[in-house]
Order: structure tokens, then C-alpha cells, then sequence
């Protein structure tokens, strides 16, 4: 299986039209729970392929941090809700491998509501992105989350990110979904 | 509706977007962190980039996109608790065509705004219209 390590860090950049310093943050409070730098997550491809794999639809993903970012991590868990932190950590996730696997894939932020709808404008697909602490909840997730990011307003095909920071399970499902021809 | 011969340049309208994706993004992680007056300014300058960015679109005519900025001005005002600027984006975006599913999105959403708005009427304090002070002669 290939292995890829980046540092969190990275979205801060790869992203201009994000704010994603706290989702950095939020993804390294839960991360160092559970590892030290860096941490490991099993990364299961569905439906597209990128370049940089091949033809494997798996990889192992290294997620490293700084001491800073730690810090304020640290400072972060006592004040949040835990709820909260995994799905913004996911974003963090997602951020980064747009970032490192996908040309052109910048994302934007298109709708201020209680939770943001991303879309990869460059790509013209939507992007559903959410995080769990608990494994069992992982598959329905990512089923409603097909469903969702099909129904965007603009009929675009859709990227899917679910990220699982459960301690015994770290794993994210990455699936690409194209609408139906009426 | 006559449209304007103007069409803005594809770099002004992703630095506008792009603008407003930041301002937005900026608004949620400022509120994650309990600051809750810093959020709502930054979200009032989203809601007025998302305008802008509405009006851009139509000029380019992507009337869908436009929906969708017009939309996501309306939330932030809705959130700020300024709902009568909402019902008017909402009524903007509902003049549009659009998916079934979407449309009833956003009449639900006017919905909501129009009760908010005429419960604010109805709290807010009546003011005498003053008659204007005659002129000492």
C-alpha cells in the first residue's frame, strides 16, 4: 500500500479562499489523542482514481503537526465541544487531500448556515465532508451523505469525505458520486 | 429583464467569491471560539460580499450561482437577526428558476424570515412622527 505523509499545516495555504487555522487545530486536538506525530489513517478511494495512486484504491495516510499547532490544540479541548471537533477536524482532512491529490481542487465555502456546504468550483462538484469518533456510526454516515451532496442546488456530481477518528478504526472513505442522466 | 452589456472578468469574480468564502469561513471559526461579537461583524461583511458577488454573477449571467451568493446573504442576515434584508434577497432568489427541491429550500427558509420580521414589528417600539417645529417668526 503507497504511503503518503503531509503535514496538517498545509491547508492553510492550499486553500486562499478558507479560513482553516482552527480546523488544523480541531483535527491535530483529536489526532494527538490517540498517536503521536504522525498520525495513520486507512484512505478507501470509491468511484475515481488519482493520478499520483494509480490503480490502488487504498493508501495509508500520515498526518503529521508542529508544536504549535499541538499547543494550541491542547488549549482547544477544554473549551469545545466534542461534537464540534470532529467534523471540523474532518474538514481539515478533506483540505488536505484536495490539497495533495487533486488538481484544481480548491475548495470554497458557498453558504453561511449551521453547517457549511463546500464546492471544488474549479472541478464543478459539490463536496460533503463530515467526522465521527464513533465506527459504527461510519457507514450510515457516508450513505447520507451521497444523498446530500447529489441534492446540491447547482446538480453538480459530488465528492464525499467521511473521516473516523475512532481509537480502535482510523480510516476515511473518499467516494465520488455523478448524477443521475434524466 | 434587459441585462446589463457589462460582464465582469472571470479574475474579479473568484476574488470576490473567494473573498466570501474566507469572510465566511472566518465567521464559523471566530464563533467555534465563543467570539461572538468578532463573528457576527466578520458575517456582516460576508452577507454584503455575497451581494456583490450575486450581482456579479447575474452580470455574467450564471443566474443559478447568483441564487446561491443571494441565498447564502440572506443566512448571514438571518443569523444577525436582520430579517427583512433576508425576505428581500429570498423573494430576489425565488424570481429565479429553479430545482423543485431547492425552490421549496428557500420558500421555507422566507418563511421563517417573514414570521421573525413581523414579530420584530410587533416588539418594536412605536415612534411618534414628529410634526415639523414651526419656524420662529
Amino acid at each position: 500500500m503507497k504511503i503518503f505523509e503531509w503535514a496538517i499545516e498545509d491547508i492553510i495555504t492550499a486553500h486562499p479562499d478558507l479560513y482553516l487555522e482552527h480546523c488544523a487545530v480541531m483535527a491535530v486536538a483529536l489526532m494527538s489523542q490517540q498517536s503521536a506525530s504522525p498520525c495513520e489513517f486507512v484512505v478507501e478511494l470509491e468511484g475515481f482514481a488519482s493520478s499520483r495512486l494509480t490503480d490502488e484504491n487504498k493508501f495509508l495516510l500520515r498526518v503529521s503537526w508542529n508544536a504549535q499547532t499541538l499547543l494550541n490544540a491542547q488549549r482547544m479541548m477544554s473549551t469545545e465541544q466534542r461534537k464540534s471537533i470532529a467534523e471540523r477536524a474532518a474538514v481539515a482532512l478533506a483540505a488536505l487531500l484536495f490539497a495533495h491529490l487533486i488538481p484544481n481542487g480548491q475548495m470554497r465555502v458557498t453558504r453561511a448556515g449551521d453547517h457549511a456546504d463546500y464546492w471544488l468550483p474549479r472541478l464543478l462538484c459539490a463536496l460533503e465532508v463530515s467526522g465521527t469518533e464513533n465506527f459504527r456510526e461510519f457507514a450510515r454516515r457516508h450513505k447520507e451523505k451521497i444523498t446530500q451532496v447529489l441534492s446540491n442546488s447547482l446538480s453538480w456530481h459530488g465528492y464525499v469525505i467521511i473521516c473516523c477518528f475512532d481509537k480502535t478504526q482510523r480510516l476515511i472513505r473518499w467516494s465520488y458520486h455523478q448524477q443521475e442522466l434524466k | 429583464m434587459r441585462r446589463s452589456k457589462f460582464k465582469p472578468s472571470q479574475s474579479v469574480l473568484d476574488k470576490i467569491l473567494g473573498e466570501a468564502s474566507w469572510l465566511i469561513s472566518h465567521a464559523e471559526a471566530l464563533a467555534d471560539y465563543g467570539r461572538k461579537e468578532e463573528a457576527a461583524a466578520e458575517l456582516a461583511r460576508a452577507a454584503t460580499c455575497e451581494e456583490q458577488a450575486a450581482s456579479l454573477l447575474d452580470a455574467a449571467e450564471r443566474d443559478q450561482e447568483a441564487v446561491l451568493h443571494r441565498v447564502s446573504a440572506a443566512s448571514c442576515y438571518e443569523k444577525l437577526g436582520q430579517y427583512a434584508r433576508a425576505v428581500t434577497l429570498l423573494r430576489a432568489a425565488l424570481s429565479t428558476s429553479l430545482a423543485a427541491e431547492y425552490r421549496r429550500k428557500i420558500e421555507a427558509q422566507l418563511s421563517r424570515c417573514l414570521t421573525r420580521a413581523s414579530r420584530e414589528m410587533r416588539r418594536a417600539p412605536l415612534h411618534k412622527t414628529r410634526r415639523p417645529v414651526a419656524a420662529a417668526v
